[in-house]
């Protein structure tokens, strides 16, 4: 996905929502949209689309048609109709398909390794080495993962249970793995990108606003934090010059801000912003001997 | 006076029509399907411009279909519920015409659209008058 790769992975939750909304089908259409993800990683560099969404749509569509032909050939597709709890507007589509991907009957494997295919638009080899594990078993995990939520009857809306803190844990689960080792920081990356998708879909909630300050806040200092031969390096001890000052600023901005709408030490949720207050610290010095962090060079 | 024209086909026809491999059906080109669609595109503009033309709609590949039924009170779903080979409906018009003979000659338009040899040797059209009140019914 080298190039077009950043526009790819921000449109693939659209096109996957836009699929599932008009078809149904999502474990069938979460395929359909792969390959054209792939269609496109071959055919843009020759030149992108005017309208690249309605493209990754017309292709993936055709997919889909193609894949449930061969799909309804072998069995025939029948369920309880259950209708949706709420029927989520169109805004809300990545943020449903996050939902569906962080379904309750999921381990956290499956989620994660469900919400970086279906939202991130990583490919399951991606998501494989991520995780260093074979392909093959990756290829199972996410097979099994959408046969769950298939077998689940869910409909294409918002669930009834507020699933948001779910979400959340399951984005924070990628980050650590991402921060977990060298080599893993597409992760991180990943992670972050998904936290401000969510942010921009829920503007108003502490906890979202918490989580991102916490993976800007904790990714920051990345670079100050393991020497020349990949050993770690103690706070006290980094260098504070290499660490991100625009992230340490973004971060500290999204924590205050949430503090103000929201008390953050409630004993029930608390989940981000209780462990930012304390990124916020780091990232501000107060736990070092040096002076309040102001930035690389001061 | 209103009348539906209900033209038909099956997930074969669509699978052919798209390209897709069929065995022993007609196999269409993307040239065969464009010349399809500036026939349909020219039958609906001289409908429109009569003013004939009330409505016109093409459906999707009946592999999309849902059928939805009742079994023990419960509500059942089935996906893709048709045959292969079975005729369903793939598009219709409604036309508001003087009389039934205007619309059946209408519908006659529908025998000559091109497509590749042997493409819809077996079509079938309906019309149906339709009703203007329940009175009618």
């Amino acid at each position: 996905m080298t190039g077009h790769g950043d526009l790819l992975r921000e449109l693939t939750p659209q096109v996957l929502a836009a699929l599932v909304r008009r078809y149904g089908h999502f474990d069938i259409a979460e395929d359909a949209v792969q390959e054209a993800l792939l269609a496109a990683a071959q055919q843009w560099p020759a030149g992108v689309p005017d309208d690249p969404k309605a493209w990754l749509i017309t292709v993936a569509s055709r997919r889909l048609t193609d894949l449930l032909r061969s799909e309804s050939a072998r069995q025939r597709r029948e369920s309880a109709w259950l209708p949706p709890s709420q029927h989520a507007p169109s805004t809300d589509d990545s943020l449903v398909l996050l939902f569906l991907c962080c379904h309750p009957s999921l381990s956290p494997s499956s989620q994660i390794a469900l919400t970086l295919r279906a939202v991130g638009g990583l490919t399951t080899a991606e998501i494989a080495r991520a995780f260093l594990v074979p392909e093959a078993t990756m290829t199972r995990r996410i097979g099994r993962a959408k046969q769950t939520v298939k077998a689940s009857g869910v409909p294409f809306g918002l669930p009834a249970d507020d699933r948001l803190p779910v979400v959340l844990h399951v984005l924070y689960l990628i980050f650590n793995e991402g921060y977990a080792g060298p080599g893993r920081v597409e992760l991180t990356a990943e992670a972050i990108r998904l936290a401000r998708m969510v942010r921009r879909l829920r503007p108003d909630d502490a906890e979202v606003a918490g989580l991102l300050a916490l993976m800007l806040l904790t990714d920051a200092r990345r670079p100050a934090r393991t020497g020349p031969y990949g050993e770690l390096v103690a706070m006290a001890d980094q260098d504070r010059n290499l660490w991100h000052a625009k992230d340490i600023a973004e971060g500290i901005d999204l924590v205050t801000a949430a503090w103000t709408r929201e008390f953050p030490f409630q004993e029930t949720r608390g989940y981000g912003t209780r462990p930012s207050a304390a990124a916020i610290c780091h990232a501000s010095g107060c736990q070092g001997p040096a002076a309040r962090y102001q930035g690389p060079g001061t | 006076m209103k009348y539906l024209i209900l033209a038909y086909g099956s997930q074969r026809d669509y699978d052919a029509m798209a390209g897709r491999p069929t065995d022993g059906g007609p196999s269409w080109t993307p040239q065969d399907f464009e010349a399809m669609g500036t026939y349909m595109e020219k039958l609906n503009n001289d409908l429109a411009e009569s003013g004939e033309l009330v409505e016109t709609r093409g459906l999707t590949a009946p592999v999309h279909a849902r059928r939805l039924r009742q079994q023990d009170g419960a509500m059942v779903v089935t996906d893709g519920p048709y045959a292969e080979a079975e005729e369903v409906l793939a598009g219709y018009w409604v036309v508001e015409c003087d009389s039934y003979d205007r619309a059946t000659e209408i519908a006659t338009r529908l025998f000559h659209v091109p497509g590749p040899v042997g493409a819809g040797a077996d079509v079938v059209i309906d019309i149906r008058p339709v009703a203007e009140s329940r009175h009618e019914l």
